[in-house]
């Protein structure tokens, strides 16, 4: 069949009539425009909803990222509450770890015993040998320089049950942070630290040796707390290294002498 | 505050839009009914297709026939419509089957006094999804050809030839029913 003949056929007025009676009168506009409305209407409030839930869902991811950069903060420095206070100014800025933990007995797991395996690489290691790398050792020919430590040369494990002193090995990099005090309303604590072993200065008041934790080789001896100076002695064989932090009323210095 | 709600509906669709509306609702509805057999399905998806058009009206009111647009909207929602109700038929013919049941088909088959109405509505709803189409816009919607084969996505030459084959099945019905 050709197009014209469709064409032709195009036209059936009597065909067009039968639909139009089949498919009865016209809906009444006027009657479904209210549904309209409130399609219309339901649709904005979907499309409101779904805005507002994509903003919850924003809001909720961001908070949850913030969240977890805090988190991944605190590991870096434990404790939201402490300030860090620089015991000298020589000492680089402070900024860094602190103690987590600053109550009196903190490091409940106690501090491990360094391995003692490995010799310091500290330039200028004197006449106490390091077994603790990172953790620092008294330059030669001083008696008197002490290597303020913080408890991550204990591994930063103490407060969470002992753990490895692996993590010590990356105090040559942060030395700088081992030197600072962390301050509470209640308490300021310092983790003195020696080649012969290292302990946990807490002041709160009077001053205390906490956690005390001797080199490998190294036996506490003596631990003495005396108004504002809290003093340890470690030994080994004949050899004494006597560790005391004193409190000056601000931050504590450590000492070590051998 | 009664009226209040009453207000806020009539702010609701735009103005130009409800103009549309007025115009073409009734006649889409009807041809749409004519294809679906179902004047609820028809003027669901005719309405769908309003609400659509309003929330993108930004751009459809810049169309030089946003009209036609809509009925393409409503027609493949209705096609959306038809496969899922198709699904849901044969869904049941095979839970039926499963369970040893019968399940009736739809009965399409008239009664001998049928009127002249309803065996052009059987015969329609027996034609393909695309000479009814072209019947239902040409002759109760009243589009052109051209029209029709836009709204249809489908050449001219093609609308031509769906009205033809589905003119014939129909003169057919109506053939009989006059012989009668």
């Amino acid at each position: 069949m050709s197009g014209d003949a469709f064409n032709e056929e195009v036209d059936d007025l009597a065909l067009g009539d039968a639909l139009r009676r089949m498919a009865g009168p016209l809906p009444d506009a006027d009657a479904a425009l209210p549904g309209l409305h409130r399609r219309v209407r339901v649709a904005r409030m979907r499309r409101v909803s779904a805005v507002a839930a994509s903003v919850a869902i924003v809001a909720v991811t961001g908070t949850a990222i913030g969240l977890s950069a805090g988190r991944g903060s605190d590991r870096i420095g434990p404790s939201d509450t402490p300030s860090t206070l620089p015991t000298d100014s020589t000492a680089g800025d402070g900024s860094g770890t602190d103690n987590p933990d600053n109550t009196p007995g903190y490091g409940t797991g106690g501090g491990s015993t360094p391995g003692g395996t490995t010799a310091s690489t500290s330039p200028g290691a004197g006449t106490v040998p390091s077994t603790r790398p990172g953790s620092g050792s008294v330059p030669s020919g001083s008696s008197t320089t002490t290597t303020i430590d913080d408890d991550s040369d204990d591994g930063g494990s103490d407060d969470h049950g002992g753990g490895s002193d692996d993590s010590g090995e990356a105090g040559e990099g942060r030395e700088d942070s081992n030197r600072t005090s962390t301050t509470t309303a209640t308490s300021v604590s310092r983790r003195c630290t020696s080649a012969a072993g290292a302990f946990t200065a807490v002041f709160n008041g009077t001053t205390s040796a906490t956690v005390v934790s001797p080199a490998a080789g190294y036996s506490v001896h003596e631990v003495e707390e005396e108004g504002d100076s809290a003093k340890v002695v470690f030994r080994k064989g004949e050899s004494e290294v006597v560790l005391e932090a004193r409190w000056t009323g601000s931050l504590f210095v450590c000492d070590t002498s051998a | 505050m009664i009226g209040e709600p009453h207000d806020r509906i009539a702010d609701t669709v735009r103005p130009d839009l409800e103009s549309l509306f007025r115009a073409h609702y009734g006649r889409l509805v009807r041809a749409l009914t004519a294809v679906s057999g179902s004047e609820e399905a028809a003027a669901d998806a005719v309405q769908e297709a309003f609400v659509k058009a309003h929330q993108k009206w930004r751009t459809i009111g810049q169309y030089d026939d946003p009209v036609g647009w809509i009925r393409r909207v409503a027609i493949n929602r209705l096609r959306d419509g038809h496969r899922s109700n198709t699904r849901k038929e044969r869904a049941l013919v095979r839970l039926a089957a499963s369970t040893d049941e019968t399940y009736e088909q739809p009965e399409t088959e008239l009664a001998d006094g049928a009127t002249e109405t309803e065996r052009l509505a059987a015969a329609l709803s027996g034609l393909p999804k695309q000479q009814r189409l072209s019947l239902a816009l040409f002759y109760l919607e009243g589009l052109s050809v051209a029209e029709t084969a836009a709204a249809l996505e489908l050449s001219e030459g093609a609308v031509k030839y769906h009205l033809h084959q589905g003119r014939e099945r129909l003169r057919g019905v109506l053939a009989v029913g006059g012989d009668r």
